[in-house]
């Protein structure tokens, strides 16, 4: 039972609540289904799979809604379609955020450096993944011409390796912001 | 050579399994497109797999008061570990989301910046100890691949020291015994007060020589006169807190099991009075003792002076409710000592001990601290069961009264002054009836 306590509250600016971080997660899985679903009815599945999955905690549900995204971009998708870079940087932000709401609890608060942070490791992961979505699409495009392949994909080789040779930066010390 | 043993989590099987979907679909259907979609979540799977067995990933979050909020909010600092002992610890790059409870309130998440520090304001008590903030903190890696389990903390504990207060009179027993203070005694000795004018004898001092009475009455300047006076001495005063009970404001909480809101009961009123009681006498250099019914701790000793009072506060800051346990003798107050019992008068040992202690000719009071109850009960029964805790208690009063013994509301400031039992005009009337004994003796209608 709810009992009238005061809740403890940040004294701090640049805090986002989590219900608009849940509200931003499933509206993005909603858009992502949106371009899948179109014109169906079904696209009620998806969107209450999605709204659910920002809500509770559930692991299986954040599935469901993932793999009801995947399953219908490989079946209503045209092949080669341009919305494949959209589709592999929304799966990875709604995967993302899923991961972190899966932890807390309904109410809350996340900082804007966290949010950063979260960001700039999506950004480092897409930017391997992104090159990979256009190489796919060049094969998709020009599967019969074999330099245009080989070239492509050399360039995303030589890209991994540029990005993996890069030296890390020095890990932060406390006190230290960005 | 033995091999290190790596757990994964259901994230990274998450990630798996749907790389492997994409995977799957892409080839079925040959469409490269589809097998593209595997990209971050292989990529995923891989920075997990590599993160999955580390531990290193928990930040620990320490609370910290060092600056106050204003009125019952208080001001925490929830800071990453400084340091370690000695050395200054590396604060790993990630998230830390701590997961925080007030009491009475659900958790709520603070997700930060493993480096980062945020103020957190929460309520506070009145007076008295408590936990004001339970917490705890997962951490994650960069992308998330990698979580800790929750670690919970220690809560954060605060003790607040009830405040004085304005000076209440302060009426004292006809029979002290102490040396010096401010209260004229019946013992002739050093003091202000004169007792006679009389011929000198051996043994008096000579500054008290009254040498205008000499030139009165000593005509022939043969002998002369000196002023003997009462010795002054200070009051003693026991202050008995009865811990037994602490009964919220609002009647329904009175059934709530579990953990308890901050909100102020009858142990504050009791805190709150005490306090103003001891430091209205130690103001005037009296000494002042504490004891409890419970009997589970010591009794702090009879003592005068500012750093006396401190302790009165610490030792009322931490009294909580302990049930009462049988006790092998009853508590004794000094001699001549006037004597204080707080409490909520629900059972009749306080009100035996003040029947005791007056039968012993000490000047006692009780004093009510059940605050002005709101009447929330939500049943029938729970209606019934607080009428008739409010009749026992009032019967159990009303005896006190006829057996001439005052009780006085504990409700002080906005809630309960200008009534004729309040603190305040109660003790005003006792150092009058006081007053009124001293000068007519010790006879048996004096009260």
């Amino acid at each position: 039972m709810r009992r009238g306590g005061t809740p403890a509250v940040p004294d701090r600016s640049g805090l986002v609540p989590l219900w608009a971080l849940r509200c931003a997660t499933a509206l993005i899985a909603v858009l992502l289904g949106a371009v899948v679903w179109n014109g169906s009815a079904w696209i009620i599945l998806p969107v209450v799979a999605a709204a659910a999955a920002a809500v509770l905690p559930s692991i299986g549900l954040a599935a469901l809604t993932l793999l009801l995204l995947v399953v219908a971009y490989a079946v209503n998708m045209p092949a080669g379609s341009p919305w494949l870079l959209v589709f592999v940087a929304g799966l990875h932000t709604v995967f993302i955020l899923y991961l972190l709401l899966l932890h807390l609890p309904l109410r809350g608060w996340i900082s804007g450096a966290a949010l950063r942070e979260l960001g700039g490791s999506l950004l480092r992961i897409q930017a391997v993944a992104q090159p990979v979505a256009v190489l796919a699409l060049l094969v998709d495009d020009a599967g019969s011409s074999l330099p245009a392949v080989v070239a492509g994909v050399a360039a995303l080789v030589g890209w991994c390796l540029w990005l993996v040779g890069r030296r890390d930066p020095d890990p932060k010390t406390p006190g230290q912001h960005s | 050579m033995a091999r290190r043993s790596v757990t994964h989590s259901p994230v990274w099987a998450l990630a798996v399994i749907i790389a492997l979907v994409c995977v799957g679909a892409g080839l079925v259907s040959g469409r490269p497109d589809t097998v593209a979609l595997a990209a971050p979540f292989a990529l995923l799977a891989l920075a997990g797999r590599t993160t999955a067995s580390r531990e290193d990933t928990v930040i620990g979050i320490t609370g910290d008061r060092r600056a106050q909020g204003t009125g019952r909010r208080l001001r925490l600092l929830l800071a990453p570990p400084r340091t370690d002992g000695v050395a200054t610890v590396a604060v790993p790059p990630g998230l830390v989301a701590t997961i925080m409870a007030t009491p009475g309130c659900p958790p709520e998440a603070l997700v930060l910046r493993s480096d980062e520090e945020c103020p957190v304001l929460v309520d506070g008590p009145l007076s008295g100890e408590a936990d004001v903030l339970s917490y705890g903190s997962i951490g994650f890696s960069p992308d998330l691949t990698a979580a800790s389990a929750f670690r919970p903390t220690p809560p954060v504990r605060v003790s607040i020291l009830a405040p004085v207060g304005p000076m209440l009179a302060r009426p004292v027993s006809r029979r002290l015994a102490g040396m010096a203070g401010t209260h004229g005694s019946k013992r002739p000795g050093e003091g202000g007060e004169l007792r006679s004018i009389a011929p000198l004898q051996p043994g008096d001092q000579r500054r008290r020589i009254d040498w205008r009475a000499t030139a009165r009455r000593s005509t022939d300047q043969d002998r002369l006169m000196v002023r003997r006076t009462f010795a002054d001495a200070e009051a003693s005063v026991f202050l008995v807190v009865d811990q037994g009970q602490d009964l919220p404001r609002s009647t329904s909480d009175w059934f709530e099991a579990g953990s308890s809101r901050l909100v102020p009961g009858s142990l504050h009123v009791a805190r709150v009075a005490a306090t103003r009681v001891a430091a209205s006498y130690l103001s005037v250099g009296d000494r002042v003792g504490l004891d409890d019914l419970s009997g589970t701790r010591r009794a702090l000793r009879s003592a005068a002076g500012a750093r006396h009072l401190e302790q009165i506060r610490t030792r009322l800051a931490a009294t909580s409710v302990i049930p009462r346990r049988r006790r092998r003798r009853d508590p004794v107050p000094p001699e001549g000592a006037v004597v204080v019992v707080f409490s909520a008068f629900l059972d009749p040992e306080p009100a035996r001990l003040l029947r005791l202690w007056h039968a012993q000719g000490l000047v006692v009071a009780g004093v009510d601290c059940v605050p002005s109850l709101d009447r929330t009960e939500v049943t029938t029964t729970q209606a019934r069961a607080v009428q008739l805790t409010l009749l026992r208690r009032r019967l159990l009063l009303d005896d006190l009264w006829r057996d001439g013994i005052p009780v006085l509301s504990g409700l002080s400031g906005e809630i309960g002054s200008g009534t004729d039992d309040s603190l305040e005009t109660g003790f005003r009337l006792l150092e009058r009836r006081a007053h009124r004994r001293v000068g007519q003796g010790s006879g048996p209608g004096a009260r």
